[in-house]
């Protein structure tokens, strides 16, 4: 019995090693089609991400619904012909960090990321490089990049083509707690 | 009391497991009713209203024609060289509270509305299966007529609508409604008349629906002549813009005229082409916080 109770008080006692996670649901995601008629942008403040900051692991998630726009006719084409949110009603990343320098600012890193960019039911590698700043409370961040809507099998009808730009940019902010 | 133990400092190993299979699962997500938006592209069917609102702070301006009836043969190209009018504008003044006014070539009619949205929709949990919504409005004849009263000149709606978007394509809506007009033409029609509209529409594309739309009027209240108005169309929507391009055997539209003085049929060729052109302007846009 106290065999036992050595082994797994053992067990017990190393398995909070597993490594610092940070975690938030109230991301920010902008992002803008800049066209020749027309500048759109949109908004969410509704991001779920998860970051395993020592396994350089990292997933996000954002309800395409929750994007507003400045005009209400624009953000029900959005959902109903565009992203089909009905039927893809999330966009996820996961990724993983390739590369970590510390630079000279305290607690801020230089991050290389490669990983899996799904939306309407596409899903496609990217690459990027940003700044994080990691502390033991907190994990923030900023990243931007951009993407061709057709490489997501987004249709944009000939009739709007002066209005829904190809390349969409878009910007990411974060900032996490720790999951516990 | 040991197998207890056993299964607590197991616990640790169960969670770790888990891990691997994804770091989103790790943060639970909030389970609120999601509603369910676009059960109509536009605020009306084909003449009857739909259970959409128009967005608060946007104006909808919308130029409907009925040409004349297909009967007429070639002569008036088949009714294209008759065409009755209404133009209409409808604002959004909360996000459930729209109002509508529009003006008719039929008896010279103004028309005026509210309709209020109060119940929507929802799927997942606690998922309510239909939206409401309450429409209330007037119209005046502007005839000349001496005789006439401006009390007798006016006309009121009630109505109920009733929407369920069954999937991504098909919609159906039920909108029992009631009619009063200050002043019939004959004793034996009624002032008020009970009716219920039917509407539906199914997608056939992101951009194009098949619409169709009848408005029976329970029996005797109405007299002889009159029949129920049905109508089918499509709507093409584009950007700002939705198009919608029918055929229907009603030339009014305001409600007290397509509900209970369509006199075409379509047995004999009493149809009419007819569009609704609605346009968008947003006057009032929310700020965006962007970085």
């Amino acid at each position: 019995m106290r065999r036992w109770l050595l082994f797994f008080g053992t067990l017990f006692a190393i398995s909070p090693i597993f490594s610092q996670k940070y975690f938030t649901k109230k991301g920010k995601i902008v992002f803008t089609s800049e066209a020749i008629f027309e500048r759109i942008e949109a908004v969410t403040n509704e991001v779920i991400a998860v970051w395993d900051w020592d396994a350089g692991k990292f997933e996000f998630s954002v309800p395409i619904k929750s994007f507003t726009f400045e005009k209400a006719l624009m953000q029900t084409h959005f959902n109903e012909n565009y992203l089909e949110s009905d039927l893809y009603p999330k966009a996820y990343f996961k990724g993983e960090i390739i590369e970590k320098t510390l630079l000279d600012s305290p607690n801020h890193y230089r991050i290389r990321i490669n990983g899996d960019l799904t939306i309407h039911g596409v899903t496609r590698p990217i690459t990027d490089e940003t700044v994080v700043e990691v502390l033991p409370e907190r994990l923030k961040g900023e990243a931007s990049f951009s993407i061709e809507v057709a490489d997501y099998q987004i249709e944009i009808p000939w009739i709007v083509r002066e209005k829904v730009a190809k390349v969409v940019d878009i910007a990411v902010k974060i900032d996490c707690e720790p999951l516990k | 009391m040991r197998f207890v133990f056993l299964f607590l400092s197991v616990l640790p190993f169960m969670g770790g497991a888990q891990e691997s299979l994804s770091l989103l699962s790790l943060v639970s997500e909030e389970q609120t009713p999601e509603k369910v938006d676009a059960i109509f592209k536009t605020t009306r069917i084909i003449n009857l209203p739909s259970i959409e609102q128009t967005p608060a702070g946007v104006l909808d301006v919308k130029i409907s024609h009925r040409f004349g009836t297909l009967q007429q043969g070639a002569y008036d190209l088949f009714g294209l060289d008759n065409a009755s009018i209404r133009i209409g504008a409808e604002y959004g003044i909360y996000p459930n509270l729209m109002v509508g006014l529009g003006r008719s070539g039929y008896e010279k009619t103004y028309d005026g509305y509210l309709k209020y949205k109060w119940l929507s929709q929802t799927k997942g949990n606690h998922a309510f299966p239909f939206s409401v919504a309450a429409f209330v409005g007037t119209s005046i004849n502007t005839l000349k007529n001496d005789n006439w009263e401006f009390t007798d000149r006016a006309t009121f709606v009630f109505q109920l609508i009733l929407a369920r978007k069954f999937s991504n394509h098909l919609s159906i809506q039920l909108s029992p409604t009631l009619i009063h007009r200050n002043l019939v033409a004959t004793a034996a029609e009624k002032n008020t008349v009970p009716a219920i509209g039917i509407g539906g529409r199914f997608k056939l594309s992101n951009r194009i629906s098949l619409n169709l739309e009848y408005t029976p009027v329970f029996s005797n209240f109405i007299a002889d002549r009159y029949v129920n108005s049905f109508s089918v169309g499509f709507d093409i929507e584009t950007g700002g813009h939705v198009f919608q391009l029918h055929f229907t055997n009603a030339i009014a539209m305001m409600e007290k005229g397509y509900f209970t003085e369509t006199y075409d049929s379509w047995n004999d060729g009493g149809v009419r082409f007819g569009f609704n052109i609605a346009r968008v302007f947003t006057l009032k846009k929310p700020k965006l916080d962007t970085f």
